[in-house]
């Protein structure tokens, strides 16, 4: 960090950004990144330079949460707060952090400066929960008692990034054999870009020319680092939760070293190996790891999935637009340019002429064609709503037009704690969102795309860009496009932080470069949009169904899910699920064949309680009406709704009141604060909650709160506030006894602090190994001597509880 | 050009007119916080909600366009209901005290802040004005009130009460020389009142009654005004100081008939010849009809309270169509500040000494007057009359502790040193003043700051709010809901965009 601003910056900035008051986020972006936060000669250097006000400059550096206002550490980690972290317990990763770094109370940085600890939103990584971010590096499954381990793991990489290592260069041979590894977010949470260091130095050691193949998500996050092998003529093999230290293991026993010499080398080099460890290991670890797409719980994951916006997936390059093409890329918008699939594009990719110069046809659909397809599927918006998405798609196209442009824009805010289906797609499918997004071009008339994604998904937004990259590159997109006659060109633009942006008004105002508060509608978008011209929002799992409708047909599309709600639907399948992941399933299917059969049931052998469906916006289902479909009208008709897809399963283990109130703490810190119901009413019934969750609240307060939540869902301006209550609604629905349990004070999930104490029972074998763990000291008692808690101290870390090895310390509601 | 219907009556309304705008050419009131003509709807207070007949959509009735063929109901119970609890909502969050704990505690209701101010600016003329309304014989009660209203003072808590006593008392002694404006009535309505007791009670009356434009009579059974008043020795209060009021009060135009006892049978023969009539003495029969009864009280602010209560009373069976009692005002109320959060208001008064306070014998002069004036920490809402959120509040019967809150309540302000300051205590968030500097194109302007239930009000770059409102100070004032956005030394009254809804 300069002592003294060096602003020149800030006018190379301005340069590159522009001066017109919409480039104020990127700006604020650009100087974050330079200075790590945002000092305000800074601020007001930009203003001096820019169209930018500064009551603009203030109001928007204010509203989104990515932006610093004070300097910060070295290293800023980022602990995942999202609905699937914070019941596999983020709080104990808050606090076991925070006594790792020593902060001081109320200090979010260390005393060194080298660390700043932030809880952001969701990462997305929400089936490897709980994961946390340290600059750049996401970690997954990080409990408390991993927080050591993963600060000593990230500062070996800093060092390895000092001594930079030169990444394993060798000769490739494209026969059929591949290996396949998984680089999207989750899966280089869950290790695997360690295992791909690790298979490139294997392979060159055997100096192999199999190539490894990065792929797109293989959707079993819970099985993540996975690795499969490709022969030719031979079933794949999958290699479930590999480490680092199985890949020689496994290389061998695929590959043969390919000179006599290495052979021998290779040979010695194992059995010097083996010397020091544990020969017997290896092998036990390989077939540890073996797994099989026939193996019963990988069939029962994969089984019942139906991939159309993840066809593909776990084996196509999300890089490689070439293959992409192979395996029936842009054939949709063939389709829509020439009236059939021809084939043209890959053609003319391999004759080397360009792809403006395709010859346009004369049985080309008509725009008005194209809506009829998606009107005949039956799709609706998949970003939660599910507003008819033909139906949109002719209100723009209908749409006046008076100042001739029209914008079409990808909805990549995916804001739900508890959901990374957007992410994954945009990771893996960066090409078929473009597809889908030039196909609703077309149908709405329009010449300019955006995609907006979210901060937290650095890798999105880079697969993204790339992506757009490539097509312009080859013709696929940009003036005259596929030798259409028409223009189509895309950008990115990162959101910074803010839930409510996935509210399609507010969407538009953060484009916009102001504070991202929704406006009133009508007008809606798809009539005054985007600088006012009639802009056509969908989500990305809507825009990556596109180009398989168009490809397949309406009909086909039609044949799945049930009568109102057809198609597929992504999911983000996380909590207290054995196998978590992202799933693609036909609506209609039920909850309880999604936690049973796809999700293998409950972990640990405890009880399914509830799922929340729909995060923050949605509702707590008891396990009672797990039977109920997943389906628009089904979900909304008991009080939850679909939202934009994700799924947190919740155990007897899990406290509804609290769940309840952690949601109205998010949607309360991201209310906007635009309309009071929202943000007034939010922040009241949050205090309601967290009183109940303390043991203060009254029975009284049950009936405030549905009178107040019923007023804050009529009255809010937004699709935040208008759904905000329905967790704690349906919660009061469903659990209403246990509500009235924490009014009288108690918690019988154990799980509210203040209502529980902690007690030995008479089992105690005094074995000493829950006073060693206790980080205030408040158990005593001798070896052999049974121990006791002093309850005036603990502070119910649960520690001693999970080191008991005799389950003798017990946790609870004793009222 | 489409037509709707409102309430049942049907409307033809200009393209692009919202149903507020069309409901207000009919008349219909819809409550508004955050609407003001010339900027768009803010969409903050969601108040203006009206309910759709035929889809039971509720709409914002400040922001959605009249269409044609549209059924729109302004006052349901359940759009009610809601309004209600937005208001509580907004209320539970709102630190402000509605009226100031000085003026709150005048039995007469005198606007003890605004005196402060006159005083302190030196505008005599006014200040007399504001106190011989409010206390219609200041002088004498400024011998012979024990002053509740020093007592609440926060001044008080910081370190002395503010003198309110002797600078009423030192004013009005001043300004009873010669003030022709004081004298000033509106014309004659044609209603005559008889007031039966002269004493303060009576004379609160007639002022109040004279002041209305109407012909008061007095009639006193003793030679001479003043009651119970007159009994005090002059070391208590110099008769002449009494008599200079009772005859201050003739000069209004209104007529003392001395030694006039009136019994029932004359009382029958006044309500032959008066269109109002006012019991303002012990032993008389029960009121009722056009006759009111005003009590008397040892406690002379008491009485003078009683009489000016009771005046307006027979002012409106006289001239209104309903004379049913006003529920109770709505009120704020901050409850106890510490001294830190006084310390602020206090840094920005030049005199900090008290005055001491004068013997009866003793003249004072009007500087001193103006200096202790100048300790005031103006506590008081610039808005207490036309604050839109006290007129619903009060129109919807909205509690103000109907939740338990736990946000820290901190009276604070930005910008008290300037002309135009802050208090984000008041702040509905609902951005009309950010709007409006930006609507003037303001250099630095106002901003949100943060978002959510901690959003803020700020200055940019942290300049001072007088910088930051350099040519549209006077319409955010005007705009404001509530007295967030205020000027130090201008309380509302007029030009504020709301009607003056609590009559003065």
């Amino acid at each position: 960090m300069p002592d003294t601003l060096d602003l020149i910056q800030i006018d190379a900035i301005v340069e590159k950004q522009g001066r017109s008051p919409e480039a104020v986020i990127p700006i604020l972006q650009a100087i974050q990144t330079e200075y790590r936060y945002l000092p305000s000669e800074a601020l007001e250097r930009v203003c001096e330079l820019t169209d930018i006000t500064p009551a603009t400059i203030e109001g928007v550096a204010t509203f989104y949460s990515q932006f610093r206002r004070d300097p910060v550490g070295n290293h800023v980690i980022s602990l995942c707060d999202g609905t699937a972290c914070h019941v596999k317990g983020a709080e104990g990763v808050h606090e076991a952090l925070s006594d790792h770094l020593n902060l001081k109370k109320g200090c979010d940085t260390d005393d060194e400066g080298k660390y700043t600890i932030q809880k952001v939103a969701c990462i997305g990584c929400c089936s490897l929960a709980p994961a946390m971010q340290v600059d750049g590096v996401t970690y997954a499954n990080v409990g408390p008692e991993a927080v050591g381990a993963t600060m000593r793991d990230f500062e070996q990489r800093e060092k390895d990034k000092a001594t930079h290592v030169a990444p394993v260069k060798r000769e490739v041979i494209e026969n059929g054999t591949e290996i396949r590894i998984g680089l999207d977010s989750c899966c280089v949470a869950g290790g695997t870009d360690r295992i791909d260091a690790a298979v490139e130095l294997a392979l060159a050691g055997i100096q192999s020319t199999v190539p490894v193949k990065h792929v797109s998500c293989v959707h079993m996050c819970h099985q993540v680092p996975v690795l499969e092998i490709i022969e030719e003529n031979k079933e794949p093999t999958m290699y479930l939760r590999v480490t680092t230290d199985d890949i020689p293991d496994i290389i061998a026993r695929h590959f043969k070293p390919q000179s006599p010499i290495s052979r021998l080398r290779s040979t010695a080099l194992r059995w010097a190996d083996n010397l020091y460890v544990d020969a017997h290991a290896h092998n036990h670890t390989v077939s540890r790891h073996d797994g099989n797409v026939r193996d019963e719980h990988v069939t029962a994951f994969l089984g019942n999935q139906m991939h159309i916006a993840t066809e593909y997936h776990g084996e196509i390059d999300p890089h490689d637009l070439g293959e992409y093409l192979k395996k029936g890329g842009f054939a949709a918008v063939e389709r829509c340019l020439f009236g059939k699939i021809t084939g043209a594009i890959m053609m003319a990719r391999h004759a080397g002429t360009s792809l403006h110069d395709l010859p346009s046809s004369d049985e080309a659909w008509s725009p008005q064609r194209i809506i009829d397809e998606i009107n005949n599927s039956g799709l609706r918006g998949r970003g939660g709503a599910g507003f008819p998405t033909g139906k949109k798609w002719q209100f723009v196209h209908d749409a006046p037009n008076p100042k001739n442009k029209k914008y079409i824009i990808c909805n990549g805010d995916e804001g739900d704690p508890g959901a990374f289906m957007d992410r994954m797609i945009l990771e893996s499918y960066a090409y078929r969102v473009i597809e889908g997004m030039i196909i609703s071009a077309l149908a709405v008339g329009s010449d300019e795309g955006i995609l907006y994604i979210r901060a937290e998904y650095p890798l999105a937004t880079k697969q993204m860009r790339r992506a757009i990259d490539d097509c312009m590159e080859v013709g696929i997109l940009g003036d005259n496009f596929l030798g259409s006659g028409l223009n189509l060109h895309l950008r990115v633009k990162e959101g910074a932080g803010a839930f409510v942006c996935g509210e399609e008004t507010a969407l538009i105002a953060s484009l916009e470069g102001k504070r991202g508060m929704p406006t009133m509608r009508p007008p809606y978008p798809a009539i005054s949009g985007l600088y006012e011209c009639p802009t056509l929002i969908n989500n990305t799992e809507t825009l990556a169904v596109i180009p398989w409708i168009v490809r397949k047909g309406a009909e086909e599309f039609a044949k799945l899910g049930t009568e109102k709600s057809k198609g597929t639907k992504v999911f983000s399948l996380a909590g207290k699920i054995r196998n978590g992941g992202l799933i693609e399933v036909p609506m209609g299917i039920t909850i309880r064949q999604i936690v049973e059969e796809i999700g293998g049931g409950i972990a640990n052998g405890r009880k399914f309680k509830a799922m929340l469906v729909g995060g923050p916006s949605g509702g707590v289902i008891p396990e009672s009406m797990a039977d109920t479909p997943v389906d628009f009208e089904a979900l909304s008709k008991i009080g939850a709704m679909m939202g934009s897809g994700g799924m947190v399963v919740l155990d007897d283990s899990d406290c509804i009141v609290e769940m309840a109130r952690y949601f109205l703490s998010f949607t309360q810190d991201e209310s906007c604060g635009k309309c009071s119901p929202c943000r007034i009413g939010t922040m009241r019934l949050k205090e309601m909650l967290t009183r109940l969750c303390e043991g203060q609240g009254k029975s009284s307060d049950l009936e405030l709160m549905e009178e107040l939540g019923k007023v804050v869902k009529s009255q809010s301006l937004c699709g935040l506030g208008k759904t905000a209550p329905n967790p704690v609604l349906t919660a009061l629905m469903y659990f209403r006894e246990e509500f009235e349990a924490h009014v009288e004070g108690r918690c019988p999930a154990g799980k509210c602090k203040p209502l529980i104490d902690y007690w030995v029972e008479d089992n105690c074998i005094g074995c000493t190994k829950c006073a060693q763990v206790c980080p205030v000291d408040c158990i005593d008692g001798g070896p052999f001597k049974m121990h006791h808690i002093d309850l005036d101290i603990c502070t119910r870390c649960d520690y001693c509880l999970v080191a008991c090895p005799v389950d003798a310390i017990k946790a609870g509601s004793r009222v | 050009m489409p037509t709707l219907s409102i309430n049942n009556r049907d409307i033809e309304v200009d393209e692009g007119t919202t149903i507020l705008q069309a409901a207000r050419k009919m008349d219909i009131e819809i409550p508004t916080l955050c609407y003001w003509e010339g900027v768009r709807p803010m969409n903050s207070c969601m108040l203006c909600s009206v309910r759709n007949v035929d889809t039971g959509q509720i709409h914002s009735s400040c922001s959605t366009l009249a269409q044609e063929g549209m059924k729109i109901e302004t006052d349901t119970g359940d759009v009610c209901v809601a309004r209600k609890e937005v208001l509580e909502l907004i209320l539970s969050e709102h630190i402000g005290d509605c009226e100031a704990p000085c003026a709150h505690t005048c039995p007469a209701s005198m606007n003890i802040p605004v005196m402060m101010r006159e005083i302190y600016e030196g505008k005599f003329d006014d200040a007399a004005f504001t106190i011989h309304n409010g206390l219609v014989i200041p002088w004498t009660l400024g011998y012979v009130c024990p002053a509740p209203c020093e007592n609440p003072c926060r001044r008080k808590s910081y370190d002395e009460t503010m003198k309110i006593r002797m600078l009423h008392r030192n004013v009005a002694e001043k300004s009873l020389q010669e003030n022709p404006e004081l004298l000033e009535c509106p014309p004659d309505s044609g209603k005559k009142v008889a007031i039966v007791g002269a004493g303060a009670t009576g004379m609160a009356a007639a002022w109040v009654l004279r002041k209305r434009g109407h012909a008061v009579t007095l009639y006193e059974k003793d030679e001479k005004a003043g009651g119970k008043l007159r009994d005090l020795p002059d070391s208590k209060l110099p008769k002449h100081v009494l008599d200079t009021e009772i005859e201050f009060i003739a000069k209004l135009g209104v007529e003392y008939r001395y030694s006039q006892k009136v019994d029932e049978e004359m009382l029958e023969a006044l309500k032959g010849d008066f269109d109002g009539i006012v019991l303002a003495c012990d032993g008389m029969p029960k009121p009722g009809g056009k006759v009111f009864a005003a009590k008397e009280h040892k406690l002379t602010v008491m009485a003078v309270g009683n009489g000016k209560t009771t005046a307006a009373w027979v002012d409106r069976y006289m001239t209104s169509v309903d004379p049913k009692p006003e529920k109770k005002l709505f009120e704020s109320k901050i409850g106890k500040m510490v001294k830190a959060e006084m310390e602020d208001m206090r840094d920005h008064n030049e005199n900090l000494e008290a005055m001491p306070v004068a013997a009866i014998e003793d003249e004072v002069p009007l500087s001193d007057s103006r200096a202790e004036a100048g300790r005031c920490l103006h506590c008081d809402c610039r808005k207490r009359v036309s604050c839109t959120l006290r007129k619903w509040s009060h129109e919807y019967g909205a509690e103000q502790r109907k939740y338990n809150t736990t946000e820290e309540k901190k009276v604070s302000f930005v910008g008290l040193g300037g002309d135009v300051y802050l208090e984000p205590g008041k702040c509905i968030r609902c951005g009309l003043c950010v709007e409006i500097a930006e609507k003037y194109g303001e250099d630095i302007g106002l901003a949100f700051s943060g978002r959510g239930f901690d959003m803020d009000i700020k200055v940019p770059f942290g300049r001072s709010l007088d910088e930051g409102l350099r040519k549209s100070a006077d319409e955010c004032v005007r705009a404001c809901p509530t007295a967030a956005i205020s000027f130090r030394n201008k309380e509302d009254i007029e030009g504020c965009h709301t009607t003056t809804w609590i009559k003065l």
